[in-house]
């Protein structure tokens, strides 16, 4: 490792070095120190005029920079305000650094094609450092967003599955269809997959969330855009830093279904029909299944560099073991990022090349609910059947030996990421502020993936293993061109800009499949081996399509004195997914802020630092569907005997819509932000309007006249309402001694106003179908209500006979659907997360708590499983002990509609970080987190944290996989 | 010309910047499509195509069988086939608008209406004429008076559309007029049908399917509309009797078995066939996998299916008592008693860990419904041979290979013996030969046309079309539908009539 940093430096300082240097006439010296006097090594000191000269502090925190009169000298070090100072006549300056969180007010926020100061901003922006993030350890970079974002929901409802991906909801649904995930734009690169990335790198995250602010991303914005900023290369001396963590994880919540005694106990005295399913043994299903996980990941990252050239370059290594046996997931990631400034200063050019290699042995969640369905006097194995590999098996559909599921499918699946972009940057010198910048990128996915089913595996035996392999690639190409242009005039600020982009995305998919194999040893390997093949009974597909995407937008924004700001956008935007007529459209947004903190009259007023008024309108739109939605295409399904031999029958695809058009959504937003007592207590207060209409969702159509049962089509309109508030506090400071607390919190109300037209009358839908045996959906949309309305029979009790009893049910104890009754509205009324932070000297210690209070979830296992008269062929919940006057069918009610509210302790760290002098190191810092330690909650099932997307959010799901507490053990070492 | 390539390339560049046409690669667009005869006609395929959905696992066939007295599902031994109730529901007649099994049965019909009224109006749309292509689309017009006939035999009431039109939706229109609707678009069209039922119109839309529609449609007139039409349907049976020159392109084949074989192509029994194929047909909606949901588990290996079954849809026990003995039929349609091995040895099977002769007896007592049949209680199918090749395997992944004939010249004959018997008047010869003929190859005494009763020529129909899907509009015709039978109570004639579904009124209000 240490060749490498010596290579890496030597190379970087060698391309440096060739570098022209001009001519100096002065040497200066100085000493840095930080807050505390202490002095700072490694800070950078550069000089203003593109000269190329700078140095950088020793271990004493002295520096000696030649350079001439009259010269602005800026001093920058990571976590501290650059300190700016001109050359005077003296030669020797004493540099005193404030750390930056004294001065937030400065600090900048991407909105989106650049970037302005926290001061300024008029949208509703949520901006975080990576200071902002509590360690630990994650699936996914978003992962770290849960709780620290006013209003934006992040959901993880896999559990503790090693792939898992964080759902992201911001500021309440609204569309009914199409996609509810933010934009996430990694480095400029607009839709990019935040897997690729690895947690331990990102810089900072700006979450753009009101209209006005994610406007000038158009088509894309309806769900707000998250733009995620990754550790860049930058100038200073050569710094390594190594992070590395071990974690191991613990089963927090399951579904616990009765164990043998109980089976037994209750099919004797309650299901005597079902003693035919005791078989004697007892056996333990989740622990066949499970293991104690251990992950461990490992980041390295080089930096360095002049001001005309410097990088960063970071390798990682991850492996993340699941609960599930065998289910592992790898992760690579290689990635660079050079800078350079030529011509004089005149174009500045940054090259990224990263990268990543994900494999995965992907987990079958559904063992997991066959692991609880399963009859646990059934033994694992009967050495005796052959047929069945010596697992032993009972036949019926939907029921199969978990462990046999679990071994006797292998499953890889490999992604390699490649992506390189490019920005130059031309910096037409002679108008002070204007430049054209050009971004070009370029990303190649390949993903395959292979499977093998043995002669064993359920639900295939007879077919003498099943082997498909699939190989997919995905490409995007992005071309961004703006002119920017950003001055000061006085009190007159103005920053503009005018650019076009251009994407076009192609996906690439194919897949084989064949079956009848000599042998279990082929696994995967010799797909041709199969005798399926030859039968005709092999699968072979491939798919192509592509989609481009373009823009023309423009913004403005102006302010004066820095106390009245304006800032207005407009963007043309296109997509081929719509329908010819339907492909373009005009998002425009405006926003405006007053900072009455800047108003003279406000100067007496000490403790208020910052006080701003924010008002924005904006309009945004939805792409986020499947392409060639609006065109009828024409495909084979399957084939027909004709005149002696089989030809294909052609028919439609799908039901084309070729009047395919636009969400378009418009939102208000009003906020203030503040900021009182030196820094001590600054915060955000937000509230919006959102306003979504031509909803895109699949309407039920009839057959005839269509040829299938659901259109894609424009219908509705559906608004959400809310109000987020985020606070940040130091109650306590002191030299040694601190402790900052941070609050978000949000409310959100959503109403679906509109969901019929002229063609569709139906003003009422049911969703949330639950399958049988419940058979009941559980949700209705409804024009005036929220998403996510439970509509349930109410239950008042169990009756002497053993069955529910309901409101206003009929004799035979049915209550017909138009009688039933709402419960609630999966959606909680206010969500927080707080986190707070006490720092003593090296030590600190964390901790975020989260919350939703109100919401209800259907508990499915309870539906389907606290109920006897499933017993025999599958488990039940061991609850129904509790309860054992139950005993009639199931029958679909408020019974299963449980309170959602919880309170989470998400993150609990205790890490202690030391400076050090050494030649070689000079920080090391060693954390021990536990995550989801617990979870407070009167719900019964599993987790009330469940889904919150879609239009059927709050239903908790049988085949999910178990919430894991993760402990990890971290250290980070700077060279 | 260096202006003219500056302005060309500007150009080129400039649309190509707005340019958002999608390009489509891996399906067809409509005008890349229609571009001659053949594509027209591979495209009316796709009413054949639905037409496969007929045998499928939950399908309008599976549904009338068990609607019937023919079919019941009880829990097998595993305490499987509750499936929250929906097959139960089929068997005590106490459907709700929600049950999953009716969906697919309604789906079938108007899946089928709608194929039909797409190919009809790409027809129109398409202009291109050529030689034949007022047949194909006479055939489609049939097909279509077939779905709509399917239909109104379960729905009062049904959703009437005979045309794409996308802006308004069918309005419901009750049997009377569907009936109407359906003789009148046979009558015009048979003419145009292809007569003699040669190797290009296997599987098709013929004459003789279109006669075979209107003797259907006749017979049951009675209780569909309330006037019966005896001699109409007589008129249409012998239409097919007669066809070639006096006598028929129709005949019986001697082994009943061979209607039903794996090998069962081109049968000359046949008049419409519903060709499946292990390879061809095996996707979701087009595949026959009876076996999957009657046979248990062990005896598959029997047949030489590499499946694990299902072990669901039995016998119902009243059914299999009402054969005459020594009915061939019996035992060519139902699989019970002693199972022999390929060797012919007795099958052991291990009962409470003792081996005990494996013989399948029909009897299922009635507190099965809600409790489980033991495995060696309730009759299997196995009407339709099982291929012992294996290529019958895994979760009924791949379709079985024999034909379905769903309408066949036995059943014409009973037919139009019935049309006579209910005028009173006498019967023709040649169906009175092949009466015998019938009886001959099931092994049983021939009956006169004089000894002839309605109840006789019932049983009759019941065992020589068992389970293929006529029964329940017999048993409605005959008198018997009404009546109690295992696990089904005495109804009203409202029981004609089933519920439309959920799902299609919520899709189409003015089915309400």
């Amino acid at each position: 490792m240490k060749t490498l940093y010596k290579l890496l430096t030597t190379a970087a300082f060698l391309l440096a070095g060739v570098l022209p240097l001009s001519a100096q006439n002065r040497t200066i010296s100085g000493t840095v120190s930080d807050e505390r006097g202490e002095p700072l090594a490694g800070a950078t000191v550069v000089a203003a005029s593109r000269s190329g000269s700078y140095a950088v502090t020793d271990s004493e925190g002295v520096f000696s920079l030649k350079t001439k009169a009259g010269e602005t000298i800026t001093v920058s070090y990571l976590g501290y305000d650059d300190y700016v100072f001109e050359v005077g006549d003296n030669d020797s300056y004493i540099v005193s650094m404030v750390p930056s969180e004294a001065n937030v007010l400065n600090e900048s926020v991407a909105i989106g094609y650049g970037t302005t100061t926290k001061k300024e901003v008029t949208g509703s922006v949520t901006s975080l450092k990576s200071d902002d993030f509590d360690l630990g350890s994650y699936t996914s970079a978003t992962g770290m967003l849960q709780g620290k974002v006013a209003g934006l929901e992040v959901v993880n409802p896999n559990g503790g599955d090693p792939e898992a991906s964080f759902q992201l909801l911001l500021r309440g649904t609204n569309t009914l269809k199409a996609g509810q995930g933010p934009l996430i734009i990694i480095d400029g690169v607009a839709d990019a997959d935040v897997r690729n990335i690895n947690f331990q790198e990102v810089e900072s995250v700006d979450v753009l969330k009101d209209g006005s602010a994610a406007a000038i991303y158009g088509t894309r914005g309806t769900n707000g855009v998250v733009i995620i900023t990754t550790k860049r290369a930058r100038t200073g001396t050569m710094t390594a830093q190594y992070d590395g963590q071990v974690s191991v994880q613990s089963v927090m919540s399951r579904a616990r279904p009765m164990n043998a005694k109980e089976f037994e106990y209750t099919i004797k005295n309650f299901a005597p029909a079902s003693v035919g399913s005791l078989y004697g043994a007892d056996t333990d299903w989740f622990k066949e299944v499970t293991r104690t996980p251990v992950s461990h990941k490992h980041n390295l990252a080089v930096s360095g560099g002049t001001d005309k050239f410097s990088h960063r370059t970071v390798i990682n290594f991850e492996q993340n073991q699941g609960l599930l046996k065998g289910n592992e997931a790898r992760k690579w990631i290689f990635k660079t990022n050079v800078h350079q400034s030529i011509l004089q200063g005149w174009l500045d050019l940054d090259y990224n090349l990263s990268y990543t290699l994900r494999t995965a042995s992907p987990a079958n969640s559904s063992i997991f609910r066959h692991a609880f369905l399963h009859n646990p006097t059934e033994p694992v194995y009967d050495p005796d059947d052959k047929e069945n590999g010596g697992y032993f098996t009972v036949n019926a559909m939907d029921y199969s030996n978990p462990v046999a599921l679990l071994n006797e499918e292998t499953t890889k699946k490999k992604t390699g990421y490649l992506a390189a972009n490019f920005r130059a940057t031309l910096n037409i010198l002679p108008v002070k502020g204007l430049k054209w910048d050009n971004f070009v990128s370029y990303s190649d996915e390949k993903y395959s993936s292979q499977s093998f089913k043995t002669s064993y595996y359920p639900g295939s035996v007879g077919k003498n293993g099943v082997a498909s392999t699939s190989s997919d690639e995905y490409t995007s190409f992005q071309w961004e061109s703006t002119i920017q242009y950003s001055r000061q005039f006085g009190d007159h600020s103005v920053q503009a800009i005018l650019g076009y982009t251009w994407q076009q995305q192609t996906g690439w998919e194919s897949n084989m499949k064949n079956y009848n194999f000599e042998s279990d040893a082929y696994s995967y390997n010799n797909i041709g081996a199969g005798a399926a093949l030859q039968e005709g009974l092999a699968e072979m597909g491939t798919y192509r399509s592509s989609s481009r995407y373009i823009a023309f937008f423009g913004r403005a924004m102006y302010n004066y004195k820095e106390r009245y700001l304006l800032s207005v956008s407009l963007r043309r935007d296109g997509s081929s997914r719509f329908g010819s007529a339907h492909k373009w459209g005009w998002f425009p947004a405006v926003s405006a802020g007053w900072r009455i903190s800047g108003e003279p009259w406000m100067e007496n007023v000490k403790w208020i630092d910052e006080l701003k008024l924010r008002a924005g309108f904006g309009v945004t739109g939805n792409q986020d569907f499947g392409n060639y939605k609006s065109l009828m295409l024409i495909s084979a399904s399957t084939n027909f005997f004709y005149n002696g031999e089989w030809v294909k029958a052609y028919g439609p695809s799908s039901n084309a819509n070729p009047d395919l058009a636009w969400e378009r959504k418009s939102e208000v937003n009003v906020g203030v932000d503040f900021s009182f007592l030196g820094g001590r207590l600054s915060g955000a207060f937000d509230f919006y309007y959102r306003h979504t209409k031509d909803l895109l969702y699949n309407y039920t159509v009839p057959v005839p006249p269509y040829d299938y049962n659901t259109i894609f089509t424009n219908v509705g309109s559906l608004s959400n309402l809310g109000v987020e508030f985020s606070l940040n506090a130091i109650p306590v400071k002191t030299r040694d001694f601190i402790w900052t607390s941070s609050l978000v919190l949000a409310h959100n109300e959503n109403k679906l106003i509109s969901f019929t037209n002229e063609e569709f009358k139906s003003a009422e839908y049911k969703v949330g179908k639950i399958a049988t045996p419940v058979d009941a959906y559980t949700q209705r949309l409804i024009e005036g209500e929220s998403l996510g309305t439970f509509y349930a029979p109410v239950y008042i009790g169990t009756g002497k006979s053993g069955a529910d009893h309901f409101e206003d049910e009929n004799s035979s104890g049915v209550v017909p659907e138009e009688k039933w009754q709402k419960i609630g509205c999966a959606y909680p009324d206010v969500t927080l997360g707080w986190t707070n932070t006490f720092r003593y000297k090296g030590l600190s210690l964390a901790f975020t708590l989260r919350s939703a209070i109100g919401g209800m979830v259907f508990n499915h296992y309870r539906a389907e499983f606290e109920n006897v008269n499933q017993i025999g062929l599958k488990n039940i919940l061991a609850s129904w002990l509790d309860d054992t006057d139950f005993t009639g069918e199931i029958r679909y009610s408020s019974k299963y509609i449980e309170k959602a509210s919880y309170l989470k302790l998400d993150n609990l760290t205790l890490a202690y970080e030391m400076k050090f002098k050494t030649k070689y190191i000079n920080g090391l810092k060693v954390f021990f987190t536990a995550q989801n330690l617990f979870c407070l909650t009167p719900y019964s099932g599993v987790d009330p944290e469940v889904s919150l997307m879609g239009i059927e959010p709050g239903i908790e799901s049988t085949s999910y996989y178990p919430r894991t507490r993760v402990f990890t053990l971290g250290a980070s070492l700077t060279f | 010309m260096k202006k003219i390539l500056y302005i060309f390339f500007g150009l080129a560049l400039l649309s190509s910047c707005t340019n958002l046409d999608e390009t489509i690669y891996s399906d067809l667009a409509k005008e890349n499509f229609f571009i001659n005869e053949e594509s027209l006609s591979k495209y009316s395929a796709r009413v054949y195509a639905s037409l496969q959905d007929w045998a499928t696992e939950q399908s309008y066939w599976t549904f009338d069988i068990q609607i019937s007295d023919e079919v019941c599902v009880p829990h097998n031994p595993a305490g499987a086939w509750e499936d929250g109730g929906r097959y139960r529901q089929l068997q005590t007649h106490e459907i709700p608008n929600t049950n999953k099994l009716l969906l697919k049965a309604w789906n079938f019909c108007f899946n089928g209406i709608s194929a039909c009224n797409d190919v009809l109006d790409v027809f129109e749309s398409v202009k291109k004429d050529f030689p034949g292509k007022d047949r194909v689309i006479a055939e489609v017009k049939v097909m279509r008076a077939y779905f709509y006939f399917c239909a109104i035999c379960y729905w009062k009431d049904v959703p009437f559309a005979i045309s794409k039109d996308l802006k308004n939706y069918p309005e419901k229109k009750d049997r009377a007029f569907v009936f109407n609707f359906i003789e009148q678009e046979l009558k015009d069209n048979i003419d145009l049908l292809a007569v003699e039922p040669t190797i290009e119109y296997y599987g098709r839309a013929t004459r003789a399917v279109a006669d075979v529609l209107l003797a259907k449609l006749y017979l049951n007139s009675e209780w569909l509309t309330g006037t019966p039409r005896w001699a109409d349907a007589e008129a249409a049976c012998k239409d097919i009797m007669t066809a070639n020159d006096g006598s028929s392109y129709y005949s019986l084949v001697d082994e009943y078995k061979d209607l039903f074989k794996v090998d069962n192509e081109f049968c000359p029994e046949g008049i419409m066939a519903i060709p499946y194929n292990t390879v061809y047909t095996t996707s979701d909606n087009h595949s026959f996998i009876i076996y999957m949901s009657t046979l248990p588990a062990d005896l598959c290996p029997l047949f030489g299916i590499n499946a694990k079954a299902w072990d669901g849809l039995v016998g119902q026990p009243d059914f299999l008592a009402s054969y005459e003995d020594g009915d061939t039929r019996k035992s060519a349609t139902w699989l019970y008693g002693q199972i022999y091995d390929k060797s012919g040895n007795p099958v052991i099977i291990e009962v409470n860990g003792e081996g005990v002769p494996y013989i399948i007896d029909p009897e299922i007592p009635e507190e099965a419904l809600l409790g489980r049949r033991t495995a060696l209680q309730g009759a299997r199918i196995w009407k339709w041979e099982y291929q012992s090749d294996g290529s019958l395997v895994g979760n009924g992944d791949t379709s079985m290979d024999n034909e379905f004939y769903t309408m066949r010249y036995a059943d014409v004959i009973l037919m139009y013996l019935e049309a006579v018997l209910r005028q009173g008047k006498a019967a023709d010869a040649a169906a009175m030969t092949a009466f015998d003929k019938i009886r001959d190859r099931a092994g049983l005494d021939h009956i006169a046309y004089a000894d002839l009763t309605l109840d006789k020529l019932y049983l009759e129909r019941s065992h020589e079309l068992a389970v293929e899907g006529w029964h329940r509009q017999d048993m409605i015709r005959f008198g018997k539908y009404l009546d109690a039978w295992w696990n089904k109570p005495v109804k009203t004639e409202d029981d004609y009539n089933l519920p439309i579904p959920n799902d299609a009124i919520a899709a189409n209000p003015k089915l309400k």
